[in-house]
């Protein structure tokens, strides 16, 4: 009975690990998708970190680096043929204090929309429609590009060292607390004419979807890019 | 003997000019991880609200911290300047430095800064945060075998956060010795820039002259009392550490206090404001009245006494600040707001002719004031009662 | 036994807590603010739309409520109601870090530094600002408007504005602020008229 239990434990710890899932949100504003549309992808903001056995994280330079490469080139090959065109453009670089603003404001709305629309509880007034934006001053983002979407995208994970792994199995053996971790994405496709994050998903990266590996982040991205308008 | 012994090595290593420190080769190391997430951190400092962009200021402390560090290790480091009453500096493991208005405040000169800053760039050379980070690591691998007896004795997942307190224990307690050792550093570097490092010691004593002057327990107790938490050695053993020092080394021959006032004179209104905001106004009184002492104008510094006073609220306080306030508006330096912090008492006493007064003086001093409408009506209302 | 019986109350003492937090969690909630009169301990506000509103846990017994179109970090209206000498806006974490608290003797230049200090200390609001410091009326009594700027922690300006007035004793204050890029502006007309609403607590206000 006890054995039984413990492979039932193991089990559903590897049911855990293993599901990939993702939550599209589109937006309900008035919206149509413009054809021939520039696209400007933010170089995403990736932090990736190993979870040792005793559940502290130390962040890996070398995965979050490659992770943040390989999601880029991603993405490109993914909307390569969608939009008719994309500019990768660095999250550093901004031109103007109102640029600045308008990424931080970015972040702020972004932020917003994981704790009430994606997470806790819904704001009763935006329960039936999904309407978040930066607002109409999002022009400026285009910069001399022509861009008419901005997306951006943010990563965060862990993945479990050796010892975390055995740990796990030998915790399932005893019953006690297990900690697996797990790859996050987020991402935003803002219109620059409104402002409004016309598109948005929250994917957990399924076992397959390692980033740290190009064709881990290739299935990520298909995965990512759910629903999305262009 | 064996302690002389540790700090002549300590100089031996700081003979060799200082070199930057360069960015881990190797990308898959904790070091490597470390300065990813700093790198990340500082650029949120840098867009963040909290830093003072004011060229000349920053100018000033890139020059002290140069001159200890030396140019070519300086040009790897970034100053960030911030707002914040405490007395601190701190230095991240990728070369970010910031440096607190705390501090710049109560440095008495560019010596005592100098010491300060030193000190913080003997951590980031000795990489403390990596051996930090690695003792903390290694020392939380006996935590598994706890959590393991914890999961066999069916305790709930809330005593591996107790058990992590004891790990972060030993860390803390780790860091006494790296603080000693950025001190005896931050001493040779004062000295070898030709400060006078026997300024050093005074850092630590005025810390602890302001605290006992504290309006709270906790505080008054630091530095007398062992506390395992505390992540720096007790005030009273560095001091010690330090004159040791001073009677056994060459000191350097510059003071730096002229400068080092009229560096930072522009911001101290500022910056006393952030000072009240930590609400310690005892402890705010004993700094106002050093730095009147130290040659800030004494209107300014008889301004903040005044108003720390009125905050503080105690029996007697009014009169308290009351005093200071009239002190501090015949003297030079007081800010604008003293006009109207007289009249805001005197009305308050009925003196109506002299509230009139002082307000109207406010409004002459600071033409522009936030507040300009709202005074314009207690004028208005004043006038009225005088005429009837 | 003795064990025992500290055991118990070790338990129960444990479900009390337990309890609390569910009770909290029920009443954090953000719930629907309908068009119309929306009534604080105090005073009432008129809503032209439908806002959310959420409450805010402040000093001890205290008890405030923030209205939010779209999120508190986006636009928020606090609104603090019937404040007694002695309470604060936010609640003091260390016995060393002490926070703002009302006292009667205030005047009107203390009444708004215990906003803006609170709002930096408490909300970690950098260089925060007060501007157009003017008399107003809250439900027909002596008030004071002002306007402010400042920046949050990760750097984004923010504008606001507040309203306050200590009626029979206690403190009153409504306070709105959103970031300045879109956000101050996008609902302008309606922050504007509910300021200007305040009327009595009374209901028939």
């Amino acid at each position: 009975m006890r054995r039984n239990q413990t492979v039932l434990l193991i089990i559903i710890a590897f049911v855990l690990t293993a599901c990939g899932s993702t939550q599209t949100k589109i937006t309900t504003n008035q919206f149509t998708a413009k054809t021939d549309a520039v696209t400007l992808i933010y170089t995403p903001d990736v932090e990736l970190s190993v979870l040792m056995a005793t559940g502290m994280q130390e962040t890996r330079a070398d995965w979050s680096e490659t992770g943040q490469d390989n999601i880029t080139v991603a993405l490109q090959s993914a909307l390569d043929g969608r939009a008719s065109r994309i500019i990768v453009h660095d999250r550093e670089d901004v031109q103007s204090p109102r640029q600045s603003q308008l990424v931080k404001l970015t972040d702020a709305v972004m932020q917003t929309s994981l704790q009430y629309d994606y997470r806790g509880q819904k704001l009763p007034t935006h329960k039936k429609r999904y309407s978040r934006s930066i607002g109409p001053g999002a022009t400026l983002l285009a910069g001399d590009s022509g861009a008419n979407y901005a997306l951006m995208v943010l990563a965060r994970g862990n993945y479990q060292s050796g010892g975390k792994v055995a740990m796990n199995i030998a915790m399932a053996a005893l019953g006690g607390p297990m900690q697996f971790g797990g790859q996050n994405l987020y991402a935003a496709l803002i219109d620059l004419e409104t402002g409004d994050i016309v598109w948005s998903n929250l994917a957990t990266a399924a076992p397959g979807e390692d980033m740290r590996k190009t064709e881990g982040a290739d299935k990520l991205v298909a995965s990512l890019l759910k629903d999305f308008p262009l | 003997m064996k302690r002389a012994l540790s700090l002549l090595a300590v100089f031996c290593l700081l003979a060799a000019p200082g070199t930057a420190q360069d960015r881990p080769d190797d990308m898959s190391t904790d070091e490597a991880g470390l300065w990813y997430k700093m790198d990340k951190y500082e650029q949120a400092i840098k867009n963040s609200g909290a830093v003072i962009s004011d060229p000349e200021l920053n100018n000033y402390v890139r020059r002290i911290t140069c001159g200890v560090t030396g140019e070519e290790a300086c040009s790897a480091l970034r100053i960030y300047i911030i707002e914040e009453p405490i007395f601190n500096a701190s230095m991240a493991p990728n070369g970010m430095m910031m440096v607190y208005s705390g501090l710049l405040l109560r440095a008495e000169s560019e010596a005592q800064l100098a010491c300060v800053l030193g000190h913080e760039y003997g951590h980031f050379e000795q990489k403390h945060s990596l051996q930090g980070w690695r003792k903390a690591k290694s020392s939380s691998n006996w935590m598994i075998g706890l959590q393991f007896a914890a999961a066999l004795a069916g305790l709930p997942p809330e005593m591996g956060q107790a058990i992590n307190q004891v790990g972060t224990l030993l860390f803390y307690r780790f860091n006494r010795e790296q603080e000693s050792e950025a001190d005896q550093i931050g001493f040779s570097l004062t000295a070898k820039a030709d400060y006078r490092a026997d300024e050093c010691a005074f850092v630590w004593k005025n810390l602890i002259a302001e605290n006992e002057n504290s309006t709270f327990r906790s505080k008054r107790r630091r530095g007398k009392w062992f506390n395992p938490y505390s992540t720096h050695p007790l005030p009273r053993d560095r001091i010690e550490e330090l004159e040791a020092l001073a009677s056994s080394y060459p000191s350097g021959q510059v003071m730096g206090r002229a400068t080092h006032i009229a560096a930072i004179q522009p911001f101290l209104q500022s910056w006393m404001e952030a000072e009240l905001l930590a609400r310690d106004f005892d402890s705010n009184i004993y700094l106002f009245e050093q730095l009147k002492l130290r040659g800030f104008p004494p209107g300014m510094a008889d301004y903040f006494i005044g108003e720390a006073y009125r905050l503080r609220r105690e029996e007697g306080d009014t009169a308290r600040a009351f005093e200071m306030w009239e002190q501090a508006a015949e003297a030079k330096g007081a800010p604008a707001d003293v006009h109207r912090a007289l009249g805001e008492h005197y009305r308050k006493q009925g003196r109506n002719k002299a509230a009139l007064a002082a307000y109207e003086r406010y409004l002459v001093e600071a033409p522009n004031a936030e507040d300009r409408a709202l005074i314009a009506a207690y004028i208005e209302r004043l006038k009225r009662k005088i005429k009837t | 036994m003795i064990l025992m019986k500290t055991t118990r109350r070790l338990n129960s003492a444990l479900i009390a807590i337990c309890l609390s937090i569910l009770v909290t969690a029920c009443a954090t909630g953000p719930r629907i603010a309908e068009p119309g009169p929306f009534e604080t301990k105090s005073y009432t506000v008129n809503l032209p739309s439908q806002w959310n509103a959420l409450p805010l846990r402040t000093d001890k017994n205290q008890r405030a409520t923030v209205l939010t179109k779209d999120g508190p970090r986006l636009n928020a209206i606090y609104l603090f109601s019937d404040m007694k000498p002695g309470d604060a806006l936010y609640n003091q974490v260390r016995r060393d870090n002490p926070v703002p608290k009302f006292a009667l003797e205030m005047s009107d230049f203390e009444l708004i530094e215990m906003v803006t200090d609170s709002l930096e200390r408490g909300a970690q609001v950098k260089s925060l600002e007060t501007q157009n410091v003017r008399p107003d009326t809250f439900s027909g009594n002596d008030a004071l408007r002002f306007d402010m700027t400042g920046t949050t922690v990760s750097g984004l300006d923010i504008a606001g504005e507040a309203l306050l007035a200590v009626i029979d004793g206690k403190f009153n204050l409504i306070l709105f602020m959103a970031p300045a890029e879109y956000y101050a502006d996008k609902y302008r007309a309606e922050v504007d008229a509910i300021f200007s609403s305040v009327a009595s607590g009374d209901l028939t206000g």
